[in-house]
């Protein structure tokens, strides 16, 4: 089942899964019932960017690295 | 040093700019599925920053950058804490498929099987995902909230492909069943299921 909603089975059972589905009523409202689920997992907030705080801290330490490793003019 | 040096350094800076900070959002939640949320996950990040940073003219230009981060990530994170991938017996991804369809008849018994529809589980979801097991929580987060594929969730935690299907399918399937527990607890079943 994660596999065909994935995408990622051969096409040829994919074909198979998919004329069984539309047939069989309780076959189709287990899969309705897992891709629900993934599409609540996938609008969970914890795709969230990253702080401001840990934006600065990382710009600051790069930033830090490039003048350590800065050539100097002769 | 000469001039010709400093505009070197510059063109990195610049590229490194360009191509690498752009994805640090989406680092930083790598790094958080890998050591969790907090203090470590941080540190992960601005780790995995400054060895790509250092180690950028290895970087071919051509290959996906934010999969080059990830994978720097993932190897900062087992040196930092030392964490080495156990043994994960391979899953029958039938039996899985089984359990999940299982967790969706209980919870059409429970009158919940619509909570996807019908609730808003959003922290339920967050604090579910943040209690499975780390090896489950990190393929469930990199698949189905960051959206690799499985191809770059092998690549980047250097597992073979069928691991990451056997662990992605067992997570989703905690995350179901903790869920499914959640929304009865919470008393969520719908006024048109059916009496027990």
């Amino acid at each position: 089942m994660w596999g065909y909603l994935d995408g990622v089975i051969p096409s040829d059972e994919t074909e198979m899964i998919s004329k069984h589905v539309a047939t069989c009523v309780d076959c189709a409202a287990h899969f309705d019932f897992a891709a629900e689920f993934l599409n609540a997992v996938a609008r969970t907030s914890s795709r969230r960017p990253a702080s401001d705080g840990l934006r600065s801290r990382v710009l600051e330490a790069l930033a830090a690295e490039s003048a350590e490793t800065k050539p100097t003019p002769d | 040093m000469t001039s010709i040096d400093i505009a070197t350094q510059s063109s990195r800076d610049e590229k490194f700019r360009t191509f690498a900070l752009p994805h640090l959002d989406a680092i930083a939640r790598v790094a958080r599925a890998l050591a969790g949320p907090g203090a470590d996950a941080d540190d992960l990040v601005q780790e995995t920053f400054l060895r790509a940073y250092r180690y950028w003219h290895t970087y071919d230009g051509t290959s996906d950058c934010r999969r080059w981060l990830a994978t720097i990530c993932r190897n900062a994170y087992r040196e930092i804490f030392r964490r080495s991938d156990r043994v994960v017996t391979l899953e029958d991804h039938e039996l899985e498929s089984i359990a999940s369809a299982r967790v969706h008849i209980a919870a059409r018994s429970a009158g919940v099987d619509d909570m996807f529809m019908r609730i808003d589980l959003g922290p339920a979801i967050e604090r579910a995902i943040a209690e499975l097991e780390e090896h489950y929580r990190t393929v469930v987060l990199l698949v189905d909230v960051e959206g690799f594929d499985y191809q770059e969730v092998a690549d980047t935690l250097e597992i073979p492909i069928g691991t990451v299907r056997s662990r992605l399918y067992r997570g989703r399937r905690q995350l179901q069943e903790a869920l499914l527990a959640y929304a009865i607890d919470a008393g969520f079943r719908s006024a048109n299921a059916q009496p027990d």
